[in-house]
């Protein structure tokens, strides 16, 4: 049994026409969780995370509850990197929580993928609450095989002068959605999302991303690098919302897409919210092919150019990877992007 | 002479307010019905494709919901709108045959005055109908149509027009496209043959006297190819407190190699419903150019669109919208990328005040057969206090490899460093933002004729009035 | 002492927690020219920034009469209005805002009400003091301009004003040899013309060059801790302010 829901809103929603205001997926009831509460050292969840708003939005959350997925809760041990490496062969969904107590660091990475020959869905839902001067750094690898549809959804609180990194590289696969939503309630808190993303051969990627500012002097950055080619279709929407009260809060969001053909569908939706008079919110884009500067160059030193395509391609994930801070989720995400990169 | 934009004296919003005596005039009964709709058609006299044309709008009209994104349209209740009222006057080409009350009124808006300094001619409806309509004889003696839609509809023109009328608008696109395809009365034809420039500007302006009224104009231009026309849109009212309804309509056609710009200063009172479209489509080399300042208004749905149909078509878009307290506008602009080398640039500014709402809407689309597409979108918010509210939503939809895409929008608010500056050097704290906020709208008033760049500063001034304290 | 015009009797300001100006006196007279000097911290600039009304800075206590009336007891634009001029070590850029549009304004609010024949002529011939193009006035309100574009925009709004008392901070800093002798003709010309009042806040003797300096004061640490003639200059140009900071 599947259900159709709605997922990854724009608030507010602009025009129909341009199909932009939300995206319908269909997931199977009766999934199951990929994360067994005995290897995360689970327990009980502090209701108050489980409240916390996410990306995708509240159908996914309803659709959970009604799957029957329980929220588990994870405890990390320090700084070490905690990483949950799955490779997906059933339907699954699970909802992990983690908390970052005054003063802490957490590092989690999370990497999803599947065999080309499994058809599956995978939902992941990631909740975070941030304390006071805490550091979260989560990296998500997202690289399903070519039957598997992924959903990410991530919902995180971060309180007074926590700072909440969030790292995704979405690599070629099949359908991506993914949404994050942070609340920055604490005064100095801090967010970022960097978002590297490669789409080709019809694959879709459909992000929604929330940033709400609501307390004084407030940070947050939304970073998108991509590539898209052969028939992908992206939807990136951000969100920058100041509430009125966030004065001096700082909200940036920026995009930088290379569009290698003729048959992609690029869709760019950055909305700036505003009720606060102090505040400064930016957004810029850059979207098109590469510069024949470039690519000129490139072959002028004997590089092919569907090579130095790759290599801007693969530019574009790893600026994003680049950012993680925990040495080991970092060398563990470039090594799998060459790899994919040095067979070709 | 460009010192002289916002060197503004006396502010005045009474120039708007004046309210004219309307007992004189013939009302249809109001809201909305078939039969009115066969009555209006019928006081027009329309050829029978209007009328069932009117009656087809309808129909759609009452299908379409309203849109479910965008400002909320709950005090508008279409059953207490007059669809038409008709002033006692005929219309003439001289002002010396209006009525002295509604003369009056244009003279205070300043439109004769302008016609005799600055334009190549004049359109002046009021209420539902025009009351007046002239053009220069050297114009006219190019070849230059410029008359109200009704002639327009059964004189020379009409084929061209019937193939025409809501083609680039049809009454499917939303609902209040549809009343006002039921609805419409009074408006402009302009019609600038191949290869005549038209160096001075024309002008329409929209005068809603009648309380609880709709005006529901519509224009059709038409830019022959390598003409060019700068064509002035004004509208104003006076506050009343039942809603009133302005639901244009503006259909643009600029072809091979024409140019054609379109202004409008746009004030009116703040109880109206403003529920405009516009749109214009572009032939091989054209270029539109849109010129919009929106300061007036409860509620504004106003979008200009662009079909840049013939490759190396080109438009550019410069707007403000000031939103002050009760008001809420949802401004912006669409852009379709059709032709090759097409280019596209948008400057968008809006400023927000005493808890106005500002929305600002964009959508730039690239098609995969718009190669060599270049579009710019600036869009700059400024927020006075933090009670109003500023939301910028734009969406690029980008189709093909070959387009230079790139946008830009940024939200700040009046700097202290700059209001203390402009104190030091003697001008109160009021005057130095006023002057700020009018520096911010430079863009748009430099793109104006002079006595319209001079008119918009005035509206910025007195929208500043009572910042401090 | 020719007839006072500004008298500030100790005069202590803060910005924040921070003790800035810590008892200050000074006494200018009616066309006096008054030169301030001092280590970089020392209050220079918060002497000026204070008399012109800055939010940030704040009297803790001390008095300031101008003309008679009690300075501080004025808001930034009627401070303007007696009288009081200011240049800014960085103006601040408007967007949008022409420069002549501004300075009308400016004369406007200060009682100089002029037809826009008369302002441009006006303009046009203190323009040619500073060796200005005429297309400055056209230009956004010191958007994009040079550091010695902004000095000169700054001296031209001095000669448009004509206060009585004009502070110029730092006038001279960072301008080639050139900028700072039309600078300083600038000033000579205002002193000339106007006949007003100059605080002049510098580190260099270029600018004085051409003017007479009626008094020279040291300030350091928040208060005056020496004065003396146009010597006093050359003085500290020898041997630096080293002496005047306390151990």
């Amino acid at each position: 049994m599947a259900e159709k829901i709605k997922i990854n809103s724009l608030v507010p929603p602009t025009w129909n026409r341009l199909k932009v205001n939300d995206i319908t997926v269909e997931l199977p009831l009766g999934s199951v969780p990929a994360v067994s509460a005995a290897e995360t050292n689970g327990k009980e969840v502090d209701p108050s995370l489980w409240q916390i708003e996410t990306g995708c939005g509240k159908e996914l959350t309803d659709f959970l509850e009604k799957n029957g997925t329980v929220p588990i809760f994870i405890k990390t041990d320090g700084e070490k990197l905690f990483s949950i490496k799955k490779k997906y062969d059933k339907n699954s969904a699970d909802i992990l929580c983690f908390e970052a107590k005054e003063g802490e660091t957490l590092n989690i990475l999370t990497d999803m993928t599947s065999e080309d020959e499994t058809e599956c869905t995978a939902i992941l839902k990631v909740l975070i609450k941030a304390g006071k001067n805490s550091v979260v750094n989560l990296s998500q690898l997202v690289r399903p095989g070519k039957g598997m549809k992924v959903v990410s959804d991530i919902g995180s609180v971060a309180e007074e002068g926590a700072k909440i990194n969030m790292i995704q590289v979405f690599m070629d696969g099949s359908d991506i959605s993914t949404g994050s939503r942070t609340a920055l309630i604490g005064e100095n808190s801090v967010a970022e999302n960097r978002v590297g993303l490669v789409r080709t051969n019809g694959q879709t990627l459909d992000m929604n991303y929330v940033m709400k500012h609501l307390a004084k002097c407030t940070v947050a950055n939304i970073d998108v690098t991509g590539a898209l080619s052969k028939n992908a279709q992206k939807i990136f929407r951000g969100t920058i919302d100041f509430v009125s009260g966030c004065t001096g809060s700082d909200g940036a969001e920026a995009e930088n897409m290379l569009l290698l053909d003729n048959t992609i569908v690029n869709k760019t939706v950055p909305l700036i919210l505003c009720t606060e008079e102090s505040v400064a919110g930016a957004h810029g884009a850059t979207i098109g092919r590469p510069s024949e500067d470039i690519v000129f160059y490139m072959m002028s030193r004997g590089i092919s150019k569907a090579k130095a395509l790759q290599i801007l391609e693969r530019a574009s994930l790893e600026a994003a990877a680049n950012q993680i801070d925990d040495a080991d989720a970092r060398d563990y995400v470039l090594g799998i992007i060459a790899e994919k990169y040095v067979g070709d | 002479m460009s010192e002289e934009k916002t060197y503004v004296e006396d502010i005045n919003r009474t120039i708007y307010d004046v309210i004219d005596d309307d007992s004189d005039a013939f009302k249809l009964e109001e809201g909305l019905s078939e039969d009115i709709v066969l009555q209006i058609s019928k006081e027009k006299d329309d050829p029978d494709w209007m009328r069932d044309f009117r009656l087809k709008c309808l129909k759609i009209y009452n299908e379409l919901e309203i849109p479910n994104w965008g400002p909320g349209v709950d005090g508008l209740d279409m059953d207490h709108i007059y669809t038409y009222v008709r002033p006692n006057a005929k219309m003439s080409n001289t002002w010396d045959d209006v009525p002295e009350e509604i003369k009056n009124t244009f003279e205070r808006l300043g439109i004769p005055q302008a016609e005799r300094t600055s334009l190549a001619g004049v359109g002046a409806q009021y209420d539902s109908e025009l009351v007046y309509h002239n053009m220069q004889k050297q114009v006219e003696d190019q070849g230059v149509v410029y008359c109200d839609f009704e002639s327009a509809i059964k004189g020379e023109y009409s084929e061209m027009i019937r193939e025409r009328f809501m083609k680039l608008l049809p009454p499917t696109d939303h609902k209040y496209n549809a009343l006002h395809g039921a609805v419409w009365s009074g408006g402009s034809f302009v019609y600038v043959p191949k290869g005549v420039k038209v160096s001075v500007p024309l002008q329409s302006y929209f005068r809603l006297n009648a309380k609880g009224a709709g005006q529901f104009e519509h224009t059709l231009i038409i830019v022959e190819e390598g003409a060019s026309l700068h064509f002035i849109e004004g509208c104003s009212a006076p506050k009343y407190n039942v809603a009133n309804l302005h639901s244009g309509s503006v259909e643009l056609f600029v072809a091979k190699n024409a140019k054609l710009r379109y202004s409008t200063i746009e004030s009116w009172s703040k109880n109206m419903y403003n529920l405009n479209s516009k749109r214009a489509l572009v032939e091989e080399g054209g270029r539109m150019e849109w010129v919009s300042g929106s300061f007036g208004s409860h509620v504004s749905y106003l979008y200009p669109s662009t079909i840049l149909k013939g490759d190396n078509s080109s438009m550019e878009y410069t707007g403000i919208a000031f939103a002050n307290t009760g008001q809420n506008l949802d401004t912006g602009m669409k852009v379709m990328h059709l032709g090759k080398n097409t280019s596209s640039v948008v400057s968008t500014k809006s400023i927000s005040k005493g808890g106005g709402i500002n929305t600002t809407r964009t959508s730039v689309q690239v098609m995969p057969d718009a190669q060599g597409a270049k579009s710019i979108v600036s869009c700059e918010s400024l927020m006075l206090d933090s009670l109003s509210k500023s939301d910028t939503i734009p969406v690029m939809d980008i189709r093909t490899d070959d387009a230079d895409v790139g946008h830009e929008a940024t939200i700040g608010s009046i700097s202290d460093e700059a209001v203390f500056y402009m104190m030091s050097r003697g001008l109160s704290e009021e005057d130095a933002r006023a002057l700020i906020v009018s520096g911010f709208a430079d863009n748009v008033s430099r793109e104006l004729p002079m006595e319209y760049a001079a008119e918009m500063n005035n509206l910025i001034k007195l929208e500043m009035k009572g910042t401090i304290g | 002492m020719s007839q006072e015009i500004l008298n500030i009797e100790k005069l202590c300001v803060s910005i924040g927690e921070k003790e800035i100006l810590k008892g200050l006196d000074l006494k200018i007279g009616e066309g006096e020219t008054h030169v301030i000097m001092g280590p970089n911290g020392a209050g220079k600039s918060t002497l000026g920034n204070t008399l012109m009304g800055k939010e940030e800075y704040e009297v803790t206590s001390g008095k300031v009469t101008f003309l008679g009336e009690d300075l501080l007891e004025m808001g930034t634009d009627e401070r303007a209005k007696k009288g009081l001029f200011m240049t800014f070590q960085n103006p601040i850029e408007v967007p949008g805002v022409r420069v002549s549009e501004f300075i009308r304004n400016s004369c406007e609010a200060l009682g100089n009400k002029m037809s826009l024949w008369n302002f441009k002529e006006t303009a046009l011939e203190q323009m040619k003091v500073l060796n200005m193009d005429p297309s400055y006035l056209d230009r956004e309100l010191n958007l994009g301009f040079s550091g010695g574009e902004k000095k000169k925009a700054e001296i031209f709004q001095l000669l448009m004003l004509k206060p009585r008392l004009a502070i110029l901070d730092e006038t001279d800093s960072g301008l080639d040899v050139d900028a700072v002798r039309t600078v300083s003709e600038g000033v000579r010309v205002y002193h000339e013309r106007v006949g007003g009042s100059l605080i002049i806040i510098t580190h260099s003797t270029k600018i004085l060059e051409s003017l007479d300096v009626d008094r020279v004061h040291v300030i350091c640490d928040g208060r005056v801790v020496a004065e003396g003639d146009r010597k006093l200059v050359d003085e500290i140009n020898a041997n630096g302010f080293e002496k005047y900071i306390k151990a």
